[in-house]
């Protein structure tokens, strides 16, 4: 475990060299104060009384803070979601690859370490960078409302933890692309066709249905059981995010079921680099 | 080679046992859209067929007047007897309750059992005995201070059945009406009513209030704009509340806001859908824009502890319906409160209602059993 964890810590080193990631930092921490210096929102009794932002009056009406909250972190969730998605399958698109860059590779592997424990280490390594810039985005917007509307709500951040959990599947898969053919495009297109593959997968029975009865229907359920429901868990964290109950056995099966997906395609993916000859 | 080939086997077989246990996982079926906010309807305006119903109800006509030798007034405008009868100036409410619309709405039967249950019932048996089914016959309630209006079909109702020992003398009105003269119980209460046309019964408590009303109906008697304008006539109950009334009501619950209501406000038009949802909608006028932002500002406060007090006690119904509580942005010195809710969760609640409602009156009637048990052993 130490092995994967001294992988995992290299990658984050690795990562913080990267004007990419100090970007992604970055940006979060413009939009925080941005929104801090910006956004003024009366407050009564827990009540919120009005809103402007950059001095425009976006409402005069009185309503809860939930009701305010609610859309905005709505929304949020959902550009966490797709949009953190989209922006770490790129960003992180050719760490597997500079793994397995020659030189490097023949040094990690002079190491006692093993083959696995690099592909493990590697795939935490950047679920780790992926929960900082989670939870420094959902946890600065969460204070910074908190203190606004003084209603400390952590529902963003579980919201936003279910947006982790999504990009776990998509880089398991960039992951595995990775180890069978060395290509950064690449690996970002198979963590792009597991995100669409994992909204299909969430709506399967709509799109069944409207396929012509027979073996390809058929085909298409089979292929997609063990895809997890990924516009579901996008659906779920935007619930959750904006205060809305959801169904909490099937989220917890669909949690359950990215995290068990992911680790079948890195044993594939770690299958496939035991073989490797470097 | 063997060596290596063992190594690598295991994970294939993992994965295998994975991607079926996650195919396991999934196996459930489409879970259904989440709806986000639950969408209540307001009574913010007049609906078609509102609008149809107030057209149709548009029955009456004041009698037209000579005012010169052979020159006739130009006729006037058909209008609805019901808000024709209610008097120009009302001190303290003027409300209209939809009563057959109420009934026959989805939440109509629940409303039913929570507000009266079997005890209505009784109620209910007595005026159709008397040749008035209330579930059929009955149109609409209205009140204006202390004055009932009950529109429908009395035509065929029977006043001394109806009201049996209570009727001391009856005498013809006008063209249109009859008065009668009550007396409830031993003195306790003297009340008296009229029938109009067979149209409505009128209850007043005295018979200056009553030959008004009547008067206005038949066009002898000084007329004037109703405090219900018929384009306010929508939602299942609608009306004004004045400021004493308003002021009177939230003060019970929060005196201080009571106060505020009473410096503040002038009066609140009030619409209460309960068709589907329940949405409730008041547009508050204040005595000037400064007071109404104060009070507005007030109102809001007040909603939001209120919102935090079911929540820690429990009361989900009352939280939820809070919490859709907006209170809008003030146009001049008119400012509007709007509150929903749910249909899934009025449904729960009025359920609850009537649940608690048949507990009390079986405990009740087990009390009166236990109370009369003694007294009928101890009987000759």
């Amino acid at each position: 475990m130490s092995q994967i964890l001294r992988i995992a810590l290299d990658l984050l080193v690795e990562a913080a060299r990267r004007k990419w990631f100090v970007g992604l930092f970055g940006s979060i921490t413009l939009v925080l104060v941005t929104l801090a210096s910006s956004l003024e929102l009366e407050v009564i009794d827990g009540a919120i009384s009005g809103s402007k932002l950059f001095g425009e009056v976006l409402f005069g009406d009185i309503l809860s803070s939930h009701r305010v909250l609610g859309p905005l972190y709505l929304a949020t969730a959902y550009a966490a979601f797709y949009g953190g998605a989209m922006f770490l399958l790129m960003a992180c698109s050719d760490f597997a690859p500079e793994l397995l860059t020659p030189g490097r590779i023949e040094h990690l592997l002079s190491l006692p370490v093993a083959r696995w424990q690099v592909l493990f280490g590697t795939y935490l390594g950047v679920l780790t960078l992926a929960a900082l810039g989670t939870l420094y985005g959902a946890g600065g917007l969460t204070l910074l409302l908190g203190v606004k509307t003084h209603d400390f709500s952590p529902v963003l951040l579980y919201g936003s933890a279910l947006g982790w959990c999504g990009f776990a599947v998509v880089y398991a898969a960039m992951l595995a692309s990775a180890i069978f053919v060395r290509s950064a495009p690449l690996s970002a297109a198979s963590g792009l066709f597991t995100l669409v593959l994992g909204i299909v997968s969430s709506h399967r029975e709509s799109i069944a249905a409207v396929l012509e009865a027979g073996p390809r229907r058929q085909l298409f359920r089979f292929a997609m059981m063990p895809i997890p429901r990924l516009a579901t868990l996008a659906d779920d964290s935007a619930a959750i995010a904006s205060f809305t109950p959801v169904d909490s056995s099937a989220l917890v099966r669909v949690v359950v079921a990215c995290f068990v997906f992911s680790v079948a395609l890195l044993s594939v993916a770690a299958w496939q680099f035991e073989r490797k000859d470097f | 080679m063997a060596a290596r080939a063992r190594r690598r086997w295991p994970w294939l077989l993992a994965a295998a046992v994975l991607v079926v246990l996650a195919a396991w996982l999934m196996s459930f079926g489409e879970p259904e859209p989440i709806e986000h906010l639950p969408q209540v309807r307001l009574p913010t305006r007049m609906s078609e067929p509102e609008a149809t119903r107030a057209a149709n109800r548009r029955t009456w006509v004041a009698p037209v007047v000579d005012v010169d030798a052979g020159v006739l007034a130009p006729p006037p405008r058909r209008r609805d007897p019901v808000l024709a009868a209610l008097p120009p100036q009302v001190h303290r409410v003027a409300m209209v309750a939809e009563v057959n619309g109420i009934l026959n709405s989805e939440l109509g039967p629940l409303l039913m059992d929570c507000v009266g249950g079997g005890e209505l019932q009784g109620v209910i048996d007595e005026f159709r005995d008397a040749g008035f089914d209330p579930l059929t016959a009955l149109d609409r309630i209205a009140v204006a201070d202390d004055t009932l209006l009950l529109s429908g079909d009395w035509s065929k109702v029977d006043p001394t059945r109806l009201f049996g020992k209570a009727l001391r003398t009856s005498q013809d009105y006008g063209p249109n009406a009859k008065i009668y003269e009550l007396q409830l119980s031993d003195g306790g209460f003297d009340a008296v009513t009229a029938t109009w046309k067979g149209q409505m019964m009128i209850v007043a408590q005295d018979r200056a209030t009553l030959k008004a009303t009547l008067d206005r109906l038949d066009g002898t008697g000084p007329t004037g704009p109703s405090p219900i304008d018929e384009g306010q006539a929508y939602g299942e109950l609608y009306g004004i509340v004045q400021r004493d009334a308003f002021s009177d009501a939230f003060g019970k619950i929060e005196p201080r806001l009571g106060d505020t209501i009473r410096d503040a406000a002038s009066s609140a038009m009030l619409h209460l859908d309960v068709s589907h949802d329940v949405g409730l909608v008041a547009d508050v006028d204040s005595v000037d824009a400064q007071k109404g932002e104060e009070l507005r500002r007030t109102l809001g406060a007040a909603l939001s502890v209120a919102r935090v007090k079911a929540q820690a006690s429990g009361d989900a119904e009352g939280a939820a319906l809070l919490d859709l509580a907006r209170v809008r942005a003030a146009k001049g010195n008119r400012f509007r409160v709007e509150a929903g809710l749910p249909n899934e969760l009025a449904v729960k609640g009025l359920k609850e209602c009537a649940e608690k409602r048949r507990e009390s009156s079986r405990r009740r009637a087990e009390r009166r059993l236990d109370g009369g048990a003694p007294a009928a052993a101890a009987a000759p």
